[in-house]
């Protein structure tokens, strides 16, 4: 993480995390009618917010690929979905973990959390892809055509429990729900300290798949030489 | 309450597992391809200085 990450980018991220888990767990007010169980949202809202976030950082930069065919933009466009998945892993699971003591069930097969298993599953499929294309072109024009759908799915699933009937509760975020203004104030210095935790692990991913490239095209001089 | 707080303390639990186990996974494949590169760039001067 060193190389990849600067020193102040990891210090104010480490200062954002624990001033975040400090609002959660000890500035803000409890929620009246869940419970102490209502500051898991903290965590799965701002984690869905970054993982969306994420995923349309990944979806443009396969469109620059697509426009212009520079590397970069592919190292980008995986770097920020494999991070972009494994924020929607963190929402799928503290939601279930959130459900169980409020709905009684861990899951619920409805319209908000089916569409956001899928959505997860389109990025799975996108870096099962990844490894098996060995074309370096090929993989990355088709990784880029499935980060574009992958992005289109977006905002179905954002707007899914406006859309249908669910058991999901109305969107925070822009869905005209009243929050507690110090609640409203917890979320957002959430996603930001996870949208930082965000851009250092995609810069990390990104100098992985720098030096992924740089070792293949070195393997191919080792074998022409040979 | 005690109930409450065992899934609350399993969700962040989770979700910090999840994001410390990307960054050590992370850490392992950039060593490792460190290591492959190194390897690769001493195999490659040394057939080069071995060729004709």
């Amino acid at each position: 993480m060193r190389d990849s990450v600067p020193k102040p980018l990891a210090a104010v991220t480490g200062l954002g995390l624990l001033a975040s888990t400090y609002l959660i767990f000890v500035w803000v007010p409890t929620e009246s009618s869940m419970g102490i169980v209502q500051r898991i949202f903290y965590m799965h809202v701002a984690s869905a917010a970054v993982a969306f976030g994420g995923f349309f950082l990944g979806g443009f930069a396969a469109i620059g690929y697509m426009l212009n065919r520079s590397s970069q933009r592919d190292d980008l466009s995986v770097a920020c979905n494999e991070v972009g998945l494994l924020f929607a892993c963190v929402n799928l699971i503290t939601g279930c973990l959130w459900a169980k003591p409020v709905w009684g069930v861990y899951w619920a097969w409805d319209a908000r959390l089916t569409s956001m298993l899928l959505l997860a599953l389109i990025y799975a499929a996108y870096l099962i892809l990844r490894e098996s294309v060995s074309d370096p072109g090929q993989r990355a024009v088709v990784c880029a055509v499935v980060s574009i759908f992958g992005m289109v799915d977006v905002p179905i699933v954002y707007m899914a429990n406006r859309w249908w009937r669910t058991q999901h509760p109305a969107p925070v975020l822009g869905g005209g729900g009243s929050l507690d203004p110090r609640m409203t104030f917890v979320l957002f210095a959430t996603i930001f300290a996870l949208a930082l935790l965000y851009w250092c692990l995609v810069r990390q991913r990104r100098r992985l798949e720098a030096l992924r490239k740089q070792a293949d095209g070195l393997r191919r001089e080792v074998q022409s030489v040979a | 309450m005690g109930e409450n707080l065992k899934w609350l303390w399993m969700a962040f639990s989770v979700a910090w597992i999840l994001h410390i186990g990307y960054v050590v996974l992370l850490s392992r494949r950039t060593s490792k391809l460190e290591r492959q590169l190194g390897h690769l760039g001493a195999q490659l001067t040394e057939r080069r200085d071995d060729g004709p």
